[in-house]
């Protein structure tokens, strides 16, 4: 019996889950959705610039086996191959997930001099990395709300988890259950249109505080239900 | 033993599971930070404001032309 459950020990050790990386951009910056994803990218947002350029932030994760310290190394080779880049080592940068660091690289671009921030933080084998890029002359302008939203990196089990708020959480599942039973009801398109309307205001509103990122993936839950029932019908 | 049993099925076990993931040793570190810099810069240039908003519509759209195809053969 006993070697048993050490086996199963050891078997339920590679089966844990990764947590999900979440972070609030700059209020305002727009989600991207590209029609080719990038690998490693996990999600994309764009500001308002004053010219052609402008302001943007991405998240991406890789697995590594490195610390957090030889991964900035790595990152840095790789950074210092690009021709005509400048990259930095800026130190030690608290996030909310933990301590990782912030590099900087600088580089030309017509519109002027261009100034990326990449923030490191690597736990449990993962690197997780956002990056936000900029003309380095507007910069000082909005220097508060990129070193935020660097700084607001988190690990979350999921997205109910990630509330903090036991209340908050029985809210939003119960919100979701009123989807499935809505549609359960009445799954025409009208209403799938609807619930979608519905979650594009509601998930904003009541959840302000979460940002962006947050919003984005608490609207794919919902998406995923209403499109599960069209699916579904589909294949009837 | 059974010591002697269960401490080697561990380092069997635990020896398979490295030889399995070959790629964390060779693999290149801090391609995720190259490919977030470009992209980064590219989505800067682009300046996309096609948001999920945008895409989800589209989906409709789509969504609500089949329903009107199946409609019409239904009939």
């Amino acid at each position: 019996m006993q070697y048993f459950l050490c086996i199963f020990v050891l078997l339920l050790s590679y089966v844990v889950g990764n947590p999900i990386p979440i972070f609030s951009p700059p209020a305002s910056w727009q989600y991207v959705h590209p029609k080719k994803p990038t690998e490693y990218i996990l999600a994309s947002f764009v500001g308002n610039g004053s010219g052609s350029f402008h302001p943007s932030i991405n998240l991406a994760i890789e697995e590594t086996e490195l610390s957090l310290k030889d991964y900035v190394k790595a990152v840095k080779a790789v950074h210092t191959r690009e021709p005509n880049t400048k990259w930095r080592d800026l130190g030690p940068f608290s996030m909310k997930a933990g301590q990782g660091r912030l590099t900087e690289i600088s580089s030309q671009n017509p519109g002027g001099e261009i100034k990326v921030l990449q923030a490191i933080f690597v736990k449990d084998n993962i690197a997780y990395i956002l990056t936000c890029s900029m003309l380095k002359k507007e910069f000082p302008e909005i220097q508060k709300d990129v070193l935020n939203s660097l700084q607001s990196l988190f690990l979350s089990e999921n997205i109910y988890s990630a509330l903090g708020d036991n209340t908050k959480e029985t809210n939003l599942r119960e919100f979701f259950a009123k989807i499935d039973s809505d549609l359960s009801n009445d799954n025409s398109l009208k209403s799938k249109q609807k619930q979608w309307e519905l979650l594009q205001s509601q998930i904003p509103e009541k959840y302000s505080e979460m940002g962006g990122y947050w919003h984005v993936l608490a609207m794919k839950e919902g998406l995923a239900r209403i499109m599960k029932d069209a699916e579904e019908n589909t294949m009837k | 033993m059974k010591k002697v049993f269960l401490s080697l099925l561990t380092i069997v076990f635990c020896m398979q599971g490295i030889g399995q993931e070959p790629s964390r040793n060779t693999k290149q570190n801090g391609k995720a930070a190259g490919y977030a810099s470009r992209d980064a810069t590219v989505v800067s240039m682009m300046g996309w404001g096609i948001g999920l908003f945008a895409g989800i519509a589209a989906l409709f759209a789509l969504l609500d032309n089949n329903t009107e195809s199946s409609g019409g053969q239904a009939h």
